[in-house]
C-alpha cells in the first residue's frame, strides 16, 4: 500500500531544470509553418494529408464530402481497413462530452473486467513457476502488439493466466499446461535469460521493456527492474525470446498443453484497499477507513468491508457486488486491466484529498494481479 | 462547454493549435519533421469524425500524445534512429534536453506532460490510458535518471 516516495523531492530538485529545457525546446519550433502550408496550398485550408480522398482539399466546404469519401472507402474495402480503423481508435479518444470525462474509458471496458461469475478456477492455490510482465501501453520495443501493460503467470499446477486477456469474463484467461509444458517454459526462461542460474545483464534485458522472473528451486530469480528500451543496447536474443514466449501456441509442442482454449480464471478472492488519493494521486492509509466507508456506503455493501484498514480480502462474488455499487454510483474509474480503481468524491478530516477504492483480484499464489513488473 | 455554439471549423482550430501540437509533438519524439508529419495525420484522421468532437483541443492533444508515443516505439523497433542534435545555445539547457530526448518512450511523454504541459499525474494517466500508479513510477524513474546524469 505504500506509495511514499521522493517524487516531490525529485520534482523539485530537477523540474526546473526540465521545464526550461522544454520550453525553450519548443520554441525552437517557430510560428510560420501553418502560413507556409496554407501558402503553398493556395487555400484557406490546412495540407491535411487526404490520400483517401485527394481531391476534398480546395475548399471548405468539401471537409463534409471527404468525410463521406473516407467513410465510403472504408466501407468498400472491408474488413482490413475496418480492423485499421478500430486499431487506431483504441489510441485515440471518443470525443469528451460535457459529463463525461468522469470515466477513462467506456462502460462496456469496465464491464469486461469486473470480478468474474462463477466457480474459482482450481486449485484454489498454485505456486507460481514464472511470470513475464511487460510495461507501456502497447507497441514496445520488444513485446508484439496487443502485449502492452500485460503479465503472463505460469503455475506449477499448469495453469498459465494472461492478465488482461480481452473477451473473456473478467478480463483474464487461463490456459493449462502439461508438467512437461511447465518444464519446458521454466527451464526456457532460466536458459535464455539466467544462462543457468546467473543474473542476466542489464545491458540486454533492458530492451526487453519488460520484467522476467522464473523459480529455480528454492529461490525465485528476476530481472532487474528495467530501466526501459535502450536502442543502442537493443538485442536480437531479447527480440527472439519475447516472440517465442508471446506465442507459446506454436511455441510449445501439443504434448505440452493439457488446454489450449481459453478459458475465464475466476479468482478465489480479491483484495480490497482504500487510500486517501490526492491531487496528484498520492496514496496514502488514512485513520478513519472503517468510519469514512461506512457512511458512504449501503449497508449491505458497508458489511462487506467491516473492518477494512486499509485493505481486506473478500470472495470473488462479494467483490463483483462491491464493484458493481461503485459503477452504479458512477464513480470515476480507472479499469485498464481486471486490477480496478475507483475514486470517490467522499472525503473527511481523516483523509488526506479524496477516498480512492482498489479491487484486485488474487492470482492462484495469493499475490495481487498486476501487469505492472514494479 | 457551450453546448448549444456552433462547433469550430476544422480550419480555424487548425490555424490556432498547428503550433502547440507541433511543438509539444517535436517534445515527445525529438524529431521536427516526424512532429509535423504527426499533427498533420491527427488532423487526417480527426477530418472524418469532427462534427462529432465536442473538445476538439483536448481531443487533438491527446490524439498527438499517442501517435507520438506509436511513433517512438517504431523509431525504438528499427534501432536506427539517428537523432540530429539541435543545438539550443545554451550548453546546459541542451544537456537537459538530450537527456530528456533520451528517455524511453512511455518516461519522456510523463516528464513532457508534467513539465511542458503542466499536466497533474492523474490527468496525463488520462491523457496516455495508463494506471496513474504506472505513471507516477514512470516520472519517478525519469527524473531519478535525470538527476543522476545531471550530478
Amino acid at each position: 500500500v505504500s506509495r511514499f516516495d521522493d517524487l516531490d523531492e525529485l520534482e523539485r530538485e530537477v523540474g526546473s531544470s526540465v521545464r526550461v529545457a522544454l520550453r525553450r525546446a519548443a520554441a525552437s519550433i517557430a510560428d510560420d509553418a501553418p502560413a507556409k502550408d496554407l501558402d503553398r496550398a493556395g487555400a484557406e485550408v490546412p495540407v491535411v494529408d487526404l490520400e483517401a480522398a485527394p481531391e476534398a482539399r480546395p475548399a471548405p466546404r468539401r471537409w463534409r464530402l471527404a468525410a463521406a469519401a473516407v467513410a465510403a472507402l472504408v466501407l468498400v474495402l472491408g474488413g482490413v481497413l475496418v480492423w485499421a480503423a478500430s486499431s487506431d481508435d483504441a489510441h485515440t479518444p471518443a470525443p469528451a462530452g460535457p459529463g463525461t470525462t468522469s470515466t477513462t474509458v467506456p462502460p462496456a471496458a469496465l464491464q469486461a473486467f469486473l470480478p468474474p461469475e462463477g466457480a474459482p478456477s482450481t486449485p484454489l492455490a498454485g505456486e507460481l513457476v514464472a511470470s513475464i510482465g511487460f510495461w507501456g501501453p502497447g507497441g514496445l520495443t520488444a513485446a508484439p502488439a496487443g502485449w502492452g501493460d500485460t503479465s503472463l503467470n505460469l503455475f506449477a499446477d499448469g495453469r498459465l493466466i494472461r492478465l488482461p486477456t480481452r473477451g473473456v469474463p473478467g478480463g483474464m484467461g487461463e490456459q493449462r499446461l502439461t508438467p512437461e509444458g511447465v518444464e519446458r517454459v521454466r527451464s526456457q526462461i532460466l536458459a535464455t535469460v539466467f544462462g543457468g542460474g546467473r543474473q542476466p545483464a542489464d545491458s540486454v534485458w533492458s530492451s526487453c521493456f519488460c520484467i522476467i522472473r522464473v523459480r529455480d528451486g528454492g529461490r525465485v530469480l528476476s530481472t532487474a527492474v528495467a530501466a526501459g528500451p535502450d536502442a543502442d543496447r537493443a538485442d536480437p536474443q531479447v527480440g527472439r525470446f519475447v516472440e517465442w514466449i508471446t506465442t507459446l501456441e506454436s511455441s510449445l509442442p501439443p504434448s505440452a498443453w493439457q488446454d489450449r482454449d481459453v478459458a475465464a480464471f475466476v479468482p478465489l478472492r480479491y483484495r480490497i484497499c482504500v487510500y486517501g488519493e490526492d491531487a496528484e494521486t498520492n496514496l496514502q492509509p488514512f485513520s478513519d477507513v472503517p468510519g469514512v466507508v461506512a457512511r458512504r456506503l449501503p449497508a449491505r455493501v458497508a458489511r462487506l468491508l467491516a473492518g477494512i484498514n486499509p485493505c481486506l480480502e473478500l470472495p470473488t462474488a462479494d467483490a463483483r457486488t462491491l464493484a458493481r455499487w461503485l459503477v452504479d454510483a458512477g464513480l470515476r474509474h480507472d479499469a485498464w486491466s481486471p486490477r480496478l480503481h475507483f475514486t470517490t468524491p467522499w472525503s473527511s478530516d481523516a483523509v488526506p484529498g479524496s477516498v480512492a477504492v482498489d479491487l484486485a483480484p488474487l492470482l492462484p499464489d495469493g499475490k495481487p494481479a498486476s501487469w505492472d513488473p514494479n | 462547454v457551450d453546448v448549444s455554439s456552433e462547433p469550430q471549423p476544422l480550419e480555424a482550430v487548425y490555424r490556432a493549435s498547428w503550433l502547440g501540437l507541433t511543438r509539444l509533438a517535436y517534445l515527445l519524439v525529438g524529431n521536427r519533421s516526424e512532429a509535423e508529419d504527426i499533427v498533420q495525420s491527427v488532423f487526417a484522421t480527426a477530418l472524418d469524425r469532427w462534427d462529432s468532437i465536442d473538445e476538439p483541443s483536448a481531443y487533438l492533444r491527446r490524439a498527438v500524445v499517442n501517435r507520438a508515443n506509436d511513433a517512438h516505439r517504431r523509431s525504438f523497433r528499427r534501432a536506427t534512429t539517428v537523432i540530429t542534435t539541435e543545438v539550443l545555445g545554451e550548453p546546459e539547457v541542451d544537456e537537459v534536453w538530450e537527456l530528456v530526448r533520451a528517455l524511453p518512450t512511455t518516461q519522456r511523454a510523463v516528464v513532457v506532460l508534467r513539465f511542458y504541459e503542466d499536466l497533474a499525474l492523474a490527468d496525463i494517466a488520462s491523457m496516455l490510458d495508463r494506471p496513474a500508479s504506472t505513471v507516477r513510477s514512470d516520472l519517478r524513474r525519469a527524473l531519478t535518471k535525470l538527476k543522476e546524469s545531471l550530478l
